[in-house]
C-alpha cells in the first residue's frame, strides 16, 4: 500500500478512467469508515459520512499534489466531513474523567485483559473504544493502528504537533480509564488478589 | 516511577488499539460510491462564445431586416431625423460644452500620471493572470 501505487490509479482517474478509483475506494473504506465510526458513533451515520468522504475526494482530486500521502489527505476530508455532521447534529459525547494510575494497578488491569478469551478481548476493546470522546478514538487509531507521525496526524486534523502529543497522552489515560471501569470488577480484585 | 506508568500505558492501549480490528462497511459500499462517479474530463471544452440559439436569432433577424427594407423600398422625404440639426450640435454644442472646462496644470499633471499608470497597469494584471 505504497504512495507511489495510489498515484498510478490517480493519475488513470485524471485521464478519465473512473474505474481506477474503485481500487482506492476498496483500499481505505475500513480505515475510513472506522475513523469516522470512531468519531460519530452511529453505524449509518459513519457509512454515510464515508460515502462522503470518497466522493469529496474524488471531486477533489485534481487539488491532491502529492505534497503529502494519499492517506493523510483522505483522512483530513474524512475528519473534517465528521467534524461537520458533528457541528450540525450538535451530538459531542461527554468528555471522559481521566484517573491517575499506579504501576501495580496497570499491571493488574493488564493481567484481566490477557485473561479474556481472543473474542471477549476484542469485544471489550471495541466497547470502550466506543465510549471515548469523538476525537480520541481517531487520534488512538491513527497513531496506533495507522502508525503516523505526530506531523502527519497534526496535518490530518489541523493542529500542531505538540497538541496531538499532548492529546494522545491524554486520550491514553481515558481509555485505560474505560477500561478500569468496564472490566469487570471482581476481576480486577482477583488479580489483584492473585499478586498479593 | 511516572515515566514507568507512562510506558505501561502506552503498551497496553497500543495492543489494544492493534488488536482491535477495523470496522467494515456494507458490503455495496464501492458500487454505491461508483454509481455517483462521473469519469473526469481530460480535455478542455471550449463553449462557442455566441451558441447555436444566438446564431439563429441573430441570422433570423438580418434576413427579416432584408426582407421588411425590401418591401418598404422608397425615400420617405418626411423622415423625423431630417429635422434634427447635427451640424450645429457637433460645431457648436459640444465645443462650447468643453470650451466652458478649465483645468490647472496641477490637475492635469495628475490626469496624465493616472493614465499612464493606468496603461501600466494593463500588461502586469493581464500577466499575473495568465500566470494563474
Amino acid at each position: 500500500m505504497t504512495t507511489k501505487n495510489d498515484h498510478i490509479y490517480i493519475d488513470q482517474i485524471l485521464n478519465g478512467d473512473a474505474k481506477a478509483f474503485a481500487v482506492l475506494v476498496d483500499r481505505y473504506k475500513n480505515m475510513v469508515f472506522t475513523l469516522t465510526l470512531r468519531m460519530l458513533k452511529n453505524r449509518e451515520e459513519a457509512e454515510e459520512a464515508s460515502q462522503d468522504t470518497f466522493l469529496k475526494v474524488y471531486r477533489s482530486l485534481e487539488t491532491f499534489k502529492g505534497a503529502s500521502k494519499f492517506s493523510t489527505y483522505v483522512y483530513k476530508i474524512a475528519y473534517n466531513t465528521c467534524l461537520d455532521r458533528l457541528k450540525k447534529n450538535k451530538k459531542y459525547q461527554n468528555d471522559v474523567a481521566i484517573d491517575e494510575f499506579t504501576e501495580h494497578q496497570i499491571v493488574t488491569l493488564d493481567n484481566a485483559l490477557n485473561a479474556l478469551t481472543e473474542a471477549e478481548y476484542q469485544q471489550s476493546i471495541k466497547d470502550c473504544i466506543g465510549l471515548l470522546p469523538e476525537m480520541d478514538g481517531f487520534l488512538l487509531t491513527l497513531y496506533y493502528f495507522e502508525e503516523l507521525s505526530l506531523e502527519e496526524i497534526a496535518d490530518v486534523v489541523n493542529l500542531n504537533p505538540n497538541h496531538i502529543k499532548v492529546k494522545l497522552f491524554r486520550s491514553r489515560k481515558k481509555l485505560m480509564t474505560i477500561l478500569k471501569e468496564r472490566l469487570e470488577p471482581e476481576m480486577i480484585a482477583y488479580y489483584e488478589g492473585e499478586r498479593r | 516511577m511516572k515515566e514507568n506508568v507512562d510506558k505501561l500505558s502506552d503498551i497496553i492501549v497500543e495492543k489494544a488499539i492493534r488488536t482491535s480490528n477495523l470496522e467494515s462497511p456494507s458490503s455495496d459500499f464501492t458500487n454505491h460510491i461508483m454509481a455517483h462517479v462521473r469519469p473526469k474530463s481530460t480535455a478542455i471544452v471550449y463553449r462557442p462564445l455566441i451558441s447555436r440559439t444566438g446564431w439563429i436569432l441573430i441570422f433570423g433577424s438580418v434576413i427579416a431586416f432584408v426582407v421588411f427594407s425590401y418591401l418598404n423600398l422608397g425615400v420617405d422625404t418626411n423622415e423625423w431625423f431630417q429635422n434634427i440639426d447635427l451640424h450645429s450640435i457637433l460645431t457648436n454644442g459640444v465645443a462650447n460644452f468643453f470650451s466652458k472646462l478649465k483645468f490647472d496644470q496641477i490637475t492635469s499633471y495628475a490626469m496624465l500620471v493616472c493614465g499612464i499608470m493606468l496603461c501600466a497597469q494593463i500588461p502586469i494584471l493581464k500577466h499575473f493572470m495568465d500566470k494563474k
